[in-house]
């Protein structure tokens, strides 16, 4: 029984990260002495941060600390020059070379920092590789479905992107964390999908961990035979490789093929070979393991002393780094050990330890499990989605209590010019208690509303948000403008009857402040849903809007239609709207342009927009790295349409905005 | 006494203008209705009624519709539509639909009477500031003569380099712009130009003479 488990604890499986391409990027000794070289005349600028990269990446290949000396110096001078790309990359590479150190928190750290600088970049495949690595990070602290989603999410970039070679190697890690999270067969035939894809692409450095992997899982799987049929090419592999992880992988791989087949010497020549390459890489991580293989083959060999030694240090090096996996494994080939030397008491404890560990991994893994099956489906998009809709709220707060303090105002001016009134004319009174009740029940109301605004689920907020404003601006025309055209009908009456009043200051300036808020209310109810919209569409509501803004005299805006006789779905009109509004505010704000065009075609479920401007034009990559409070919103609504939004800009040429989309009606 | 229907859900507005009709002397309420349906059944009871106030916002049907149903029931009747929105392109559909003139809600006493008897006298009446934006629009929008497509600056740089014969690909590359987008500007302009190929486009352009 026990070396059926000890057998299981000699395999795990390698992780390598995206990004690097090793083989390729592997430099010869020479040109790395001349980088040096260079690097010691180099000046402070990005050429010096890309120059500490090239050499923190290759030497990252055979020497982490090294690496560390290269990524730390290049990080600080990134911060130091404010090169945002510079301090991703570094922040990237002092992350993996951490995470083979075994320094798990500081590399988590530099993982947010990688993250945070490339979430803005418009190539992704630099997001890509900080989840790849994310995924290696859970993969070492055995938290395998973590690791499954990180890997997934690098993947779904990859292929978005098309970037082949990356795909693959995410993919390997997916095999690997297939393996650990013991769906062995699952792992086997992706393996077995991905191996002729390298071999056509000639990658022999790819080739080599996925054949690793697939020896090690042929392995558990007890299929042997197939199992053999590799073991001659992955020797090759481990000597000839210049991939020191991938060698002592491999090494280890051979060696637990000769353990499974009960020859325990020549397993333990193997282990040796693997321990010489993780002392040689100083992964602790693999230092620990290749240390428990060799002392498990000892215990089979019944050599106790060293059992004992190799044992005891793979211990020390696990605990060291808080690896509860390897502890778990090393524990139970302990308790092996002692129960062998008679040490009963000691066998217990390691026994003891094993178990409660393995209740720990268990829980941990089936933690992970349910998180990442509650958000497997929605959590990606959500998430993007949040950071844009947090930008949202905030503007949509910020609009709220502006309203509330108009229609404070307008409640509050209403209750005075009533008082007013009630003085001139006594049958005013009953209305002035009809009228403040009225305008407490509209506070109410919207009151109310915002509460459930803040209730709508996420996925709906976008067009609950629209559905709400059509709600507001409906409330507001029909229940206080309502209000406000009687006051006014009202008092001009008044006016007529008492001729004497025209000449009375105080209701002059009373009838002025009523003209203003209703006014006001007039233009409130309009931001927020234009009647022509609703009952007209987008067509007429922006030769509106146009006409509006070309009242203003700033800027002449031209709008050009094709193919849009047809009404579309309220809730997309609604969307190119409120986008066009966003983009042709933020050209009135910004740009300082004389023309804007605004252009719809559509032709069978095709759909474009374009809005172009001839104003001085903007950084669109700083404008997106500021999140920039106009292009958030109109993302997000981009978003919602399943849109695809292309911005280009020239400096004192002017900026072209694309959106185009495919229409779901007939 | 002139006849006058409200067709209004919002009682006080009702309240307002009995106020503002109380001296006037020649005119009556003959009735207020709520709803579309309501006035609609009051109309066909009461045909002597002359002139109608039209809430364009009404519970149960759009105003516009209900304008024009007025209408196939009663030709002669006066209809002057209410609304709390001064937008050209509804009170372009409304005067469509047969209505004889327009008043935003919050009219004084003043110009209420002079729209009704303008609108008793045969006349169209539309509220101050409505008649300043039906201009705008007409001028900007509706009126014919200016068929000729305008090109965007975008599309006037890939016209030019269709022209010398390059291909989407090419133009890409030059515009920095992804192929999807370079194509998406084409298809726009085959559509704009009445064409369905890149020559006819370029022909359509050179015999317009838009790129000089």
């Amino acid at each position: 029984m026990f070396s059926r488990i000890s057998l299981a604890a000699a395999i795990w499986l390698f992780f390598l990260p995206a990004g690097l391409q090793r083989l390729a990027a592997q430099m010869t000794r020479m040109q790395m002495d001349s980088l040096q070289l260079i690097l010691a005349k180099a000046k402070e600028d990005t050429n010096k941060v890309k120059l500490l990269m090239t050499l923190g990446n290759n030497v990252g290949y055979s020497d982490d600390k090294k690496a560390l000396q290269y990524g730390k110096e290049g990080y600080d001078l990134s911060r130091r020059i404010n090169y945002p790309l510079g301090i991703g990359r570094t922040a990237y590479l002092l992350a993996n070379t951490y995470m083979d150190l075994g320094d798990f928190a500081l590399s988590d750290s530099f993982l947010n920092v990688a993250e945070k600088y490339y979430l803005p970049l418009p190539d992704r495949s630099y997001l890509g590789t900080v989840y790849d690595a994310r995924g290696g990070w859970n993969f070492m602290q055995a938290k395998y479905w973590a690791a499954a989603e990180n890997y997934t999410r690098a993947a779904e970039i990859f292929d978005q992107i098309k970037d082949t070679s990356n795909s693959i190697t995410t993919h390997q890690n997916l095999i690997a964390v297939l393996a650990q999270t013991r769906n062995f067969e699952k792992a086997v035939t992706l393996s077995l999908k991905v191996l002729p894809v390298l071999e056509k692409r000639k990658d022999t450095l790819q080739m080599g961990y996925t054949l690793q992997g697939l020896v090690t899982d042929l392995i558990y799987l007890d299929r042997i035979k197939e199992a053999k049929e590799h073991i001659g090419t992955l020797r090759y592999i481990a000597d000839h490789t210049p991939d020191i992880s991938l060698a002592g992988e491999s090494y280890s791989t051979i060696g637990t093929f000769y353990f499974h087949e009960k020859d325990f010497r020549t397993a333990v020549g193997f282990f040796k070979q693997a321990l010489q390459k993780g002392e040689l890489l100083g992964s602790q991580y693999q230092i620990a393991n290749h240390n428990k293989s060799i002392g498990s083959t000892y215990l089979e060999l019944n050599d106790l002393p060293n059992a004992e030694k190799y044992l005891r240090m793979a211990m020390d090096v696990a605990r060291r780094y808080h690896n509860t996996r390897a502890i778990y494994n090393i524990s139970i080939s302990l308790s092996e050990y002692y129960a062998k030397t008679g040490d009963y008491r000691n066998a217990y404890k390691s026994l003891l330890r094993h178990l409660t560990l393995k209740d720990s991994i268990l829980n941990v893994d089936t933690r992970n499990y349910a998180t990442y099956l509650e958000s497997k489906y929605d959590s990606e998009k959500k998430e993007a989605e949040i950071l844009r809709l947090q930008k949202v709220q905030e503007q949509k707060d910020f609009d709220i209590r502006r309203r509330n303090i108009y229609i404070g105002i307008g409640a509050g001016l209403l209750v005075f010019m009533l008082l007013l009134l009630s003085l001139l004319r006594r049958n005013f009174r009953n209305r002035q208690k009809l009228a403040s009740q009225q305008a407490a029940l509209q506070e109410e109301k919207i009151g109310n509303m915002e509460k459930q605004q803040q209730v709508l689920s996420l996925q709906s907020m976008i067009n609950g948000e629209e559905t709400e404003r059509t709600r507001l601006a409906r409330d507001l025309h029909d229940g206080l403008g309502g209000l406000f055209s009687t006051v006014k009908m009202h008092f001009s009456s008044l006016q007529h009857e008492v001729p004497s009043l025209q000449g009375h200051e105080l209701y002059r300036k009373t009838f002025e402040l009523v003209d203003s808020a209703s006014e006001e209310l007039r233009k409130i109810a309009h931001n927020l849903m234009p009647e022509v919209l609703m009952k007209l569409g987008l067509v007429e509501a922006l030769k509106d809007f146009c006409n509006h803004v070309n009242a203003g005299r700033l800027m002449r805006i031209s709008l050009q239609t094709y193919g849009m006789e047809d009404r579309l779905a309220s809730s997309t009109e609604i969307m190119l709207y409120r986008i066009i509004q966003e983009l042709v505010n933020n050209i009135i704000k910004h740009a300082s342009a004389t023309e804007v065009i605004i252009q719809l075609n559509r032709e069978g479920h095709r759909l474009s927009l374009i809005v172009e401007d001839n104003g001085r034009g903007f950084d669109v990559k700083e404008a997106e790295e500021k999140r920039h409070m106009g292009i958030e919103t109109v993302k997000s609504r981009v978003n919602y349409l399943n849109g695809r939004l292309s911005i280009d800009s020239r400096k004192d040429i002017g900026t072209t905005v694309m959106i185009d989309l495919l229409l779901n009606e007939g | 006494m002139i006849k006058l229907l409200i067709i209004d859900d919002h009682p006080l507005i009702i309240d307002g203008i009995r106020t503002m009709l109380k001296d006037t002397g020649y005119v009556e309420i003959a009735g207020a209705c709520k709803t579309a349906r309501e006035g609609l059944a009051f109309i066909v009871d009461h045909p002597e009624t002359e002139i109608i106030l039209l809430d364009i916002n009404l519970p149960d049907m759009d105003g516009l519709r209900a304008c024009e149903l007025i209408r196939q029931i009663n030709k002669q009747v006066k209809i002057i539509g209410l609304t709390y929105v001064n937008e050209a392109g509804i009170i372009t559909q409304l005067i469509r639909k047969g209505a004889n003139g327009y008043l935003l809600k919050n009219m004084e006493r003043e110009e209420f009477i002079d729209a009704i008897d303008r609108v008793l006298n045969g006349e169209l009446y539309l509220s101050k500031g409505a008649n300043e934006k039906i201009l705008q629009q007409l001028q900007a929008f509706d009126l014919p003569g200016n068929k000729v497509p305008v090109l965007t600056r975008r599309e006037v740089e890939i016209l030019q380099l269709l022209g010398k014969g390059l291909t989407s690909q090419e133009i890409a590359g030059r515009l920095f712009l992804s192929v999807y987008t370079i194509d998406t500007h084409r298809k726009n302009m085959l559509q704009k130009f009445n064409v369905h190929n890149t020559q006819a486009l370029l022909n359509a352009v050179q015999e317009l003479k838009i790129l000089g």
